[in-house]
C-alpha cells in the first residue's frame, strides 16, 4: 500500500488547563481532500500548527510523507494558516518571490499564480494596501507556490464576499481533481460537504469521528416506513443486513442506515412478504445534523 | 548559507524605513569621523581662553592612533545600529512572518541564523565605513607614513568590530526574547543604562569587568592625548584579551540562548 501522505498519531497538546488537543490520531492520503470540521476552539488551527512545526505538541508524533517532519518536507506543503501573513511593504510580487525563495521554487509559476487567484492586476501594489479578501487570496497565491503535494488551507473563505467564496472553493475543487491532497479546516459544514472526500470532526480537542464524507451522510441516512400492520412491518424490517437502529415515531417505523440503499427494492421486497407500504421516505441527514448530533453528544 | 542572505535581504531591500535608518546611521558616522577633530579642537580652543597654560591643538587623525580614535567615537553610536536590529527582527514577529517564513519550509534554526547573519552583516559594514575613513583620514593627516605605521594599532578595526557585534547579538537576544518593538527598546535601554550600572556599582571592579556592557564599554577605552596626559592620566593604547574573550563569550552565549529557546517554543 502507499505511503500514507500524513500519519498523526496521539497528538496532544495543552494551554496551561485548557486542552487545546487531546490524543488525536489521522491519516490521510494521497489525493484525499480532507476536511477537519470542527466548532471554534475546537483544536483544527492547534492541529495545523503542530503539523507546520509552528507550535509543538506535547505528546505524539506525526509523519509526513513516512517520514519524521522537517523543513524540506514542508516545502512540499503549502499552508494558509489563520490569517494571510505577508511583509506589509512589500508587493504582492515580492512577497510570493519570498515564498518561492524560501521554498526553493523558481519565480516563472507566480505570475500563472497570480492570474489564478485573479491578482495579477495588483501584483505591484503592497500588501498593506490590499482588502481583506485580496489578503486572503494573496495567502492561497503563497500556499500554491512550489507545486506543493499538500495544501493545507485554514478557513480558506474567511473574509470573502460570496463570488469569491465560490471562485475559491471552484480553485480548491479544482486543485484536488489534480490529485493534489487537500486538508481543509474549517467550522463552515457547508463548505466540507461540498468541497471534501473525508472528514474528521473535531470537538474540544478529541476527535469524534473521521472517514468518508458520503459514508457519514449515508450512515446517518434514515428510511421512514408506514403500513397497515405495523407490528408485521417491524419484525420484518429489522432483519434486513442495512438496518442499524430502528424505532416507532409517530406510528412511522424509522430505521438509521448502515449504507446506501434504494427504496424500491425495499418496497419490493416488503410487497414479496405481503406487506404493503402505505408510506416510504428516505432521509438523508446533512452533515450537519450529524455534526449537531455529535456535538450534543459530546457535550453530555 | 548565501541562500539565507538573499532571503534576509530581500526584506530589507525593498524596504524604504531600512535604507532610511541605514542612511542616517552611516550619515551620522561619517559625520562623528570627519568633524571630530574640528570639534574637539574648538573645544580645546574654547578651554584655551580660560585656562592657565595654553592647550596645544592636535590632530585625531594620524596614523596609527587614527584607528583608535575613530573606533572609540563610533562605539557611541552603535546603539542605533541596535534599534535597527531590534526594529527588523520585533517586526518579523509582530506581522507574524517568522511563522510564516517557518510554515514555508525553513527550519526554526535558519530562520535564527539568517538574522545572526543579518546582525554579522550589519557590524561588518559598520566595521568597513570605520575601516575606509580611518584610511582616507590617516592618509590625508600623516605626513610620513609607513604600512607598518600605518597598520601599528589596526588591532583596533577588529577590537570595533568584536564591540558593534557583541551589543547587536545582545539586541538581538532581547528582540527574540521580549518580541515586541516598544518593549525590546525599553528593555535595552533599561538594562544597558540603568541595570547593569547599578549591578556592576554593587560589584568589585574584579567581577564587574565581566558585564557584558562593561565588557563592550571597555574593549575600546578612552584614546590617550597630549591633554590628558597633561593631567597625568594614562589610559590602555591596546586591546585586553580579556575583554576581547568575554565579549566572544557573551556573542556566543546570546546566540546560543537563542537558538536553544526556540528549539520547543510555539511561535
Amino acid at each position: 500500500m502507499q505511503t500514507p501522505v500524513l500519519e498523526i498519531e496521539h497528538l496532544s497538546k495543552s494551554y496551561g488547563y485548557i486542552k487545546a488537543l487531546d490524543d488525536f490520531t489521522l491519516t490521510i492520503h494521497k489525493g484525499e481532500v480532507f476536511g477537519i470540521l470542527g466548532p471554534n476552539g475546537s483544536g483544527k488551527t492547534t492541529t495545523l500548527g503542530i503539523l507546520l512545526d509552528i507550535l509543538k505538541a506535547d505528546k505524539g508524533h506525526y509523519r509526513w510523507f513516512g517520514k519524521l517532519p522537517d523543513s524540506h518536507s514542508r516545502r512540499r506543503i503549502g499552508a494558509l494558516l489563520e490569517q494571510p501573513l505577508f511583509y506589509p511593504y512589500l508587493s504582492a510580487e515580492r512577497n510570493l518571490e519570498l515564498v518561492a525563495d524560501i521554498k526553493g521554487a523558481e519565480y516563472d509559476e507566480i505570475d500563472s499564480i497570480l492570474k489564478k487567484v485573479g491578482l495579477f492586476e495588483r501584483k505591484t501594489s503592497k500588501f498593506k494596501t490590499f482588502s481583506l479578501g485580496m489578503k486572503q487570496r494573496l495567502a492561497i497565491a503563497a500556499a500554491l507556490i512550489g507545486d506543493p503535494e499538500v495544501l493545507i488551507l485554514d478557513e480558506p473563505t474567511n473574509g470573502l464576499d460570496p463570488k469569491s467564496i465560490a471562485e475559491i472553493r471552484n480553485l480548491i475543487i479544482d486543485i484536488a481533481n489534480k490529485g493534489l491532497t487537500v486538508i481543509l479546516a474549517s467550522h463552515l459544514l457547508d463548505e466540507v460537504q461540498k468541497t471534501c472526500s473525508h472528514v474528521a470532526i473535531l470537538d474540544k480537542g478529541k476527535s469524534l469521528h473521521s472517514g468518508k464524507v458520503e459514508d457519514v451522510l449515508n450512515s446517518s441516512s434514515q428510511l421512514e416506513l408506514k403500513s397497515e400492520n405495523m407490528s408485521l412491518l417491524k419484525t420484518v424490517a429489522v432483519n434486513f443486513d442495512f438496518v442499524g437502529e430502528s424505532k416507532i415515531e409517530n406510528e412511522t417505523l424509522v430505521l438509521s442506515l448502515k449504507r446506501d440503499i434504494d427504496p424500491a427494492q425495499v418496497n419490493k421486497e416488503l410487497a414479496s412478504q405481503g406487506i404493503y407500504l402505505s408510506h416510504i421516505s428516505l432521509r438523508k441527514r446533512s452533515l450537519e445534523s450529524y455534526f449537531l448530533e455529535l456535538l450534543s453528544g459530546n457535550d453530555a | 548559507m548565501l541562500r539565507l542572505i538573499k532571503i534576509d535581504f530581500k526584506k530589507y531591500f525593498y524596504s524604504k524605513v531600512f535604507w532610511v535608518m541605514i542612511s542616517i546611521y552611516a550619515a551620522m558616522l561619517l559625520l562623528v569621523f570627519f568633524g571630530a577633530e574640528k570639534f574637539v579642537n574648538r573645544v580645546l580652543a574654547n578651554a584655551s581662553t580660560t585656562a592657565p597654560v595654553t592647550m596645544p591643538g592636535f590632530t585625531l587623525y594620524s596614523f596609527p592612533y587614527v584607528w583608535q580614535n575613530l573606533a572609540f567615537f563610533a562605539g557611541f553610536l552603535k546603539i542605533f545600529l541596535a534599534l535597527i536590529v531590534l526594529f527588523f527582527i520585533t517586526n518579523e514577529f509582530s506581522n507574524k512572518t517568522m511563522r510564516q517564513n517557518i510554515m514555508n519550509g525553513m527550519s526554526r534554526n535558519q530562520f535564527i541564523l539568517s538574522k545572526l547573519l543579518f546582525v554579522i552583516l550589519l557590524s561588518l559594514a559598520s566595521t568597513l565605513i570605520l575601516s575606509i575613513s580611518g584610511l582616507i583620514l590617516g592618509l590625508s593627516y600623516t605626513e610620513e607614513y609607513t604600512i607598518t605605521l600605518a597598520l601599528q594599532k589596526a588591532i583596533f578595526i577588529p577590537a570595533y568590530f568584536l564591540e558593534v557585534l557583541t551589543f547587536s547579538i545582545l539586541a538581538l537576544f532581547i528582540a527574540f526574547l521580549v518580541k515586541r518593538s516598544i518593549l525590546a527598546i525599553g528593555a535595552l535601554a533599561l538594562y544597558s543604562y540603568i541595570l547593569e550600572p547599578i549591578i556592576s556599582g554593587s560589584l568589585p571592579d574584579s567581577l564587574a569587568k565581566f558585564l557584558p556592557g562593561e565588557a563592550i564599554g571597555n574593549l575600546i577605552d578612552i584614546p590617550n592625548s597630549a591633554l590628558l596626559q597633561m593631567f597625568g592620566v594614562s589610559f590602555r593604547e591596546n586591546v585586553s584579551t580579556q575583554d576581547a574573550i568575554t565579549c566572544l563569550v557573551y556573542s556566543f552565549l546570546f546566540t546560543a540562548l537563542i537558538f536553544l529557546f526556540y528549539q520547543k517554543k510555539d511561535i
